[in-house]
């Protein structure tokens, strides 16, 4: 339907192109012509007045000469039948006005070159000759007004003076007929003529319409295909960013993986130290405790067996945890539990190491808390005893509280843990929660731990729905962390656990 | 009233609309040029009637023309059959035109001889004469004609016979009886079928003329009235 409308449309366009350089190239053709026209007047004129002046200068009164009537016809009459055309062709020209006025004045040419040549019959040959140079505007109307023309000279002259076209006193109308006949009998030839090249300047306009639009079809399909290549081209520079981006990307990702595989080749030795050192220290009790005569000594040795046992478990864990994790084995539950009662039993927990480092432990809980959420008890209580853990660890004085809140709106439950501690500067901030990463190899040395105890945390308050970030901290004045969990039910928790389930069987 | 105007006013804007100008897009230049026009189609038709009625107006015929041959020395009447006298002006250029016609006609057969005479009226002193007659059988020369031409000086055989206008003809039978007396050409200095070249045509046939008279185109032979009569003629023959 498309297509047959664009081909209507296509059509009438070259109709109405065509009717354009048509017209056109009619205009032109009028143009020159008129200006034959004008020039053949003005020779004809100057022609008459030389002829008159030669051949018949005076008229006489016995000897006394006076000025032929000629001379002034053709001087006059003749100005006064060429000046006005070719006023016309230079104010009006083209126009269809302009064309029937040079008929009647060629016309009327051909009555004075007849006049001043004494009415010769050779002389009427310059009408035919007219009629046939009016053809060339290809306008068949103006043989018909010249033809008017001669038919009403001829008409009044057989009327009023008839021995002056007839040579006879008086004419009947059929003499007029019969001159009329012949100029008509031209005029059938030059009118047919006119059409024949009217319909021909038609075709030829026709076809250059048809040749241009196809011209512009070719130039518009140029443009669309040159359109499309720049579009191309545009694409695959933009695909060739996108690429070199993801180029960088890819590098930047490789650098962090081997940044990453170095951090875990650092912790591995840190760790071979870390496992060592307890492992030595229990070996070392374990002899002495294998010496039965040393009892004082024998309870100091159990007791650090047993410190050092527990924290070559502690990082045993936690390497556990990253790897169940990083597996996807780990299982987080969606059951109903307590917020306050899980954030009551991490103080209770973690009072004994508060107390030992004589910093005050305290818990915060807003009233609008709810009593139950759904989520995993244990592991949010995980990642409670990590940060608050981590919070007793680089705190030497003042306190370490634990603030429950929610934000209704975005229905998220928070709990803050903040420390009064050492801080973190701004420049490792960013390391915090990277495996197997430490704000500083220092702090491994001085307060000891896997480095792992953040990273933990933020992966399983993910798996939760979640997260665990540092909301704030100021070296020298402390730190706050905060866990972000959802407060209404979380399909993916329920995903992740089927997940989990799938895989753990 | 207000219909006129309107009606008026449609017709000039559909006389406009053929010519093709729009009367709304070019008000005045369009009415300026079709008054124009319209102005010189009447001026060029004032002129071509003037012009007509210049061309068809004849000459003067004199009013003391006879219809019997007047005695004179200087032409002798033919008295075997027609005596054919044509009076022309040298310089007029409607002389051509006169003389051609008297040469189709004489190419014609006639029912009886003819003595043809051309009467040239010219000056009467010589160095005219003497101009005149060097220029003129230049195209007398053209044409066979029986007799020579006849210098008439003073004009004084045309002023005899009373003729005024160069081109006119007269034809006397052997008795000196007129038979036809008038111009041979349609208009001034064109050939062509007319009255006169028909009848003198038939006269020589033998035939009734249509016309004893026709108008005459041509110039004035001489100026003022013609004041010849016979006993002028004897008078200024002896001097």
């Amino acid at each position: 339907m498309i297509a047959l409308s664009t081909k209507k449309s296509r059509s009438i366009w070259r109709k109405f192109s065509a009717n354009n350089l048509f017209r056109a190239q009619a205009d032109k053709l009028y143009r020159r012509i008129d200006i034959l026209f004008a020039s053949l007047l003005l020779a004809q004129w100057l022609g008459c007045c030389i002829w008159a002046s030669l051949f018949c200068p005076y008229t006489y009164v016995g000897i006394v000469p006076s000025m032929h009537p000629h001379v002034t016809t053709a001087l006059f009459f003749g100005g006064l039948i060429t000046l006005f055309p070719c006023f016309l062709v230079i104010n009006a020209p083209t126009t269809p006005l302009t064309r029937h006025t040079i008929a009647i004045a060629q016309t009327l040419m051909s009555s004075l070159i007849i006049h001043i040549s004494g009415g010769r019959i050779e002389a009427h040959f310059h009408i035919f000759g007219s009629l046939a140079f009016l053809a060339f505007y290809r306008d068949w109307t103006v043989l018909v007004t010249a033809t008017i023309v001669i038919t009403i000279d001829h008409f009044f002259r057989g009327i009023y003076y008839p021995q002056s076209v007839y040579g006879i006193t008086t004419a009947s109308i059929s003499r007029t007929i019969e001159h009329a006949f012949w100029i008509i009998f031209e005029d059938i030839f030059l009118i047919y003529s006119c059409i024949l090249g009217r319909r021909e300047m038609m075709e030829i306009a026709a076809r250059r319409a048809e040749l241009e639009q196809t011209n512009a079809t070719i130039e518009e399909e140029v443009k669309l295909r040159t359109q499309e290549l720049a579009q191309a081209t545009e694409l695959l520079q933009i695909k060739n960013v996108d690429l070199e981006h993801k180029n960088h990307q890819i590098e930047f990702e490789r650098q962090s993986a081997l940044a990453a595989n170095h951090a875990k080749s650092a912790f591995l030795a840190n760790m071979s130290h870390e496992l060592r050192t307890p492992l030595t220290a229990i070996l070392g009790y374990a002899e002495i405790i294998s010496e039965p005569e040393e009892t004082q000594v024998v309870q100091e040795a159990s007791q650090a067996i047993i410190r050092n046992g527990r924290h070559l478990l502690a990082i045993l864990n936690d390497i556990l945890d990253i790897s169940k994790i990083d597996a996807n084995k780990i299982a987080v539950e969606n059951e109903p539990c307590s917020p306050r009662e899980i954030a009551e039993s991490v103080i209770e927990l973690l009072k004994v190491r508060a107390d030992e480092k004589k910093i005050a432990l305290n818990l915060h809980v807003r009233h609008n808390v709810p009593e139950t959420i759904r989520s995993d008890t244990m592991r949010i209580r995980q990642i409670l005893i990590n940060l608050a853990g981590n919070a007793i660890k680089f705190t030497d004085k003042g306190s370490v509280s634990i603030d429950v809140h929610i934000d209704n709106s975005a229905r998220k439950l928070f709990f803050d843990v903040s420390d009064s501690g050492i801080g973190i500067p701004p420049e490792h901030q960013t390391r915090l929660f990277r495996e197997f990463e430490q704000a500083d190899n220092s702090v491994t040395r001085k307060y000891g731990g896997t480095g792992l105890g953040l990273a933990i945390a933020k992966r399983l308050a993910r798996l939760l729905n979640g997260d665990a970030f540092l909301l704030q901290s100021i070296p020298e004045l402390g730190s706050t962390f905060r866990l972000e969990l959802p407060l209404d039910p979380q399909p993916s928790i329920s995903e992740n656990l089927a997940s989990s389930r799938m895989k753990i069987s | 009233m207000l219909e006129t105007y309107v009606t008026k006013f449609v017709f000039a804007k559909s006389i406009l609309g053929m010519t093709g100008i729009s009367l709304n897009n070019q008000p005045r230049s369009t009415v300026t040029i079709v008054a124009m026009t319209i102005l010189w189609l009447i001026a060029v038709g004032a002129f071509v009637t003037s012009i007509t009625d210049h061309l068809a107006r004849p000459g003067p015929v004199s009013e003391h023309q006879s219809n019997a041959w007047p005695t004179n020395e200087r032409v002798r009447l033919n008295e075997d059959g027609f005596t054919l006298l044509m009076f022309v002006h040298p310089d007029c250029p409607c002389t051509q035109s006169s003389l051609a016609e008297l040469e189709r006609l004489l190419a014609q057969q006639s029912v009886r001889p003819i003595n043809t005479h051309i009467i040239l009226p010219v000056p009467n002193d010589a160095e005219s004469t003497h101009k005149i007659t060097n220029v003129f059988p230049r195209s007398l020369s053209l044409y066979p004609f029986q007799e020579k031409h006849i210098l008439d000086k003073n004009a004084q055989l045309t002023r005899l016979f009373g003729i005024r206008t160069s081109g006119h003809c007269l034809l006397f039978d052997q008795s000196g009886q007129l038979l036809f007396s008038g111009g041979l050409t349609p208009l001034r200095g064109h050939e062509g079928s007319c009255p006169g070249n028909i009848s003198l045509a038939e006269c020589l046939h033998g035939q009734p003329p249509q016309t004893r008279q026709s108008p005459v185109f041509g110039c004035a032979l001489y100026q003022g009235q013609p004041r010849f009569t016979q006993s002028d003629l004897n008078r200024e023959g002896r001097r």
